[in-house]
């Protein structure tokens, strides 16, 4: 055979290889009325899936090398549409993840196990890597990766998986009619905090605020501000100077208009990091820098 | 081949300018397989594909292609002849048509074992979309076997799902393995964007059936 032709049999069986490697990982999730969805193995006995395959709290189950087994809810993460399981017996290891992140036209496979009838897979490229994406109300989701693979019935909480097999995120259709996947970094660090806590990871600076409109010249093109009305003592925000009647206008480079923006932005992967804040004093734009603490 | 050693490879980072060799390859195996892929056409107009199964004028299609009773169908070959051709055997379940065409140097194709598939190897199709002739698209196995369509009364085992795109006038074409074998002959699509494809295996053992008189009801013997 030409040697040509050597390289698309490479190429397949690598593909193959690749949906075989993370299948062992991925299991079916048993959460809703209709269409089981998938789940992949994050760490010893936990499984992550999509939030929204799961309809109930109570009576979930797993189903993995051909036994059904109960799974209890650990926690769930609406902002980015995940969710843990925690399932004794289960014996599978952990999928492998990417080491790096997604990139652009990176040839990735989405893959389920929608059924008890072996994995199913799809193929195509990352079309995107996109976000902030506002998920919910006070939510959002700092990075999402789009994908062309076709996310079939029951994929979703399922992985999006490179080449080599290593997931590059979680598939879910929870956000719209388009697949997209919730990048391995952000859905692993979700799934820590849900497995540490129960519940998300939220972030907090430590005052208290109300929305306010800034007046033209000062407003530089932006819209409304938060008016800090307290600062906690020995908080963040304190620690970081913010003062009584500043204005926080952005927070990370993002606007921080009302609450709500301010809650989005104070959750997830930003928790324990030191971001710049925007904020107007006395007329003019000035730039402090506050390192985001834990809610406990 | 690949090991499975080769898969976890670290990447030496972009080939030179020109030397795309994926591409190379796909064109290479195109070239090997479109004389192999006939269009058939019913009543004057492009119905489906077929693929030459031998040098001797056979031909298979799907059963949909050629419909229920005509007895004559034309095949348009890849090197623009075209023949008339015999519907010498159909079935609506698996949905297959063989036809004769009066021609011994026929180029056929090479015909892959669909028992050996995985999920996640390359495929892809060949057909006339939308009568867009010799079209191509690529996709992977999306599993080998798997429940029946609720609607459908085929056996897992009796069909090979893919993501390839289908559109109307892939039907009777075939789904090629990344050896530009012949694995699967397209047939449908369920739910919009999943492809079904009836094995090369099951291809066989129907045509090994057809040598025997027709017994079995929705069969004839022309």
């Amino acid at each position: 055979m030409a040697e040509n032709t050597n390289v698309l049999i490479d190429l397949s069986n690598q593909m193959a290889d690749a949906v075989e490697r993370v299948a062992k990982a991925t299991v079916t999730v048993n959460g809703r009325a209709r269409q089981p969805a998938s789940g992949v193995v994050h760490s010893e006995g936990c499984v992550i899936t999509a939030n929204h395959v799961l309809e109930r709290d109570e009576d979930l189950t797993v189903e993995a090398e051909g036994k059904s087994l109960a799974a209890a809810l650990v926690g769930r993460d609406p902002a980015s549409d995940l969710a843990v399981l925690k399932v004794a017996g289960l014996g599978l290891a952990p999928a492998a993840t990417a080491s790096g992140p997604a990139r652009v036209g990176q040839l990735v496979l989405a893959v389920g196990r929608p059924s008890s009838h072996g994995p199913m897979a799809s193929v195509g490229v990352v079309s995107a890597v996109g976000g902030p994406l506002r998920t919910g109300r006070g939510l959002s989701l700092e990075q999402y990766i789009r994908t062309d693979a076709t996310p079939y019935p029951g994929f979703s909480g399922g992985p999006l998986v490179d080449a080599s097999g290593a997931v590059v995120g979680i598939t879910t259709t929870g956000f719209g009619s388009v697949a997209l996947a919730i990048p391995h970094g952000l859905a692993w660090g979700a799934a820590k905090a849900l497995i540490e806590h129960g519940t998300p990871k939220r972030g907090y600076i430590g005052i208290s605020s109300q929305p306010v409109r800034i007046p033209g010249a000062q407003g530089a093109g932006r819209e409304p501000g938060l008016l800090v009305v307290h600062v906690e003592e020995n908080s963040p925000a304190h620690k970081g100077g913010l003062m009584l009647g500043d204005v926080l206008v952005a927070l990370d480079g993002q606007p921080a208009g009302d609450t709500d923006d301010l809650l989005r932005l104070l959750s997830g992967s930003r928790v324990g990091k030191t971001v710049p804040l925007e904020v107007i004093r006395g007329g003019t734009l000035a730039t402090l820098e506050v390192t985001i603490g834990e809610r406990s | 081949m690949a090991s499975a050693a080769d898969v976890g490879r670290a990447y030496a980072g972009p080939p030179a300018w020109g030397s795309d060799r994926v591409s190379a390859a796909l064109q290479e195996m195109l070239e090997r397989v479109w004389p192999s892929v006939v269009e058939v056409r019913v009543d004057g107009r492009g119905a489906g594909a077929g693929v030459v199964w031998d040098a001797s004028g056979a031909i298979v299609t799907n059963f949909h292609v050629v419909g229920g009773s005509a007895r004559w169908v034309e095949v348009a070959l890849a090197d623009g002849r075209r023949l008339a051709g015999r519907v010498v055997r159909r079935t609506p379940l698996p949905d297959l048509a063989l036809l004769r065409v009066p021609a011994g140097d026929l180029r056929p194709a090479v015909i892959g074992d669909s028992t050996a598939l995985r999920a996640g190897e390359l495929v892809l199709a060949v057909g006339h979309p939308w009568g867009q002739r010799g079209a191509v698209t690529v996709g992977i196995l999306s599993a080998a076997g798997g429940p029946a369509e609720r609607e459908s009364r085929i056996r897992p085992a009796d069909f090979i799902r893919s993501d390839v795109q289908l559109a109307p006038g892939n039907s009777g074409g075939p789904l090629l393995n990344a050896a530009g074998q012949v694995v699967g002959i397209n047939s449908m699509i369920v739910g919009g964007d999943l492809s079904v494809a009836i094995p090369s295996s099951v291809v066989q053992r129907w045509l090994a059936r057809s040598r025997t008189p027709a017994r079995a009801q929705g069969e004839e013997a022309a």
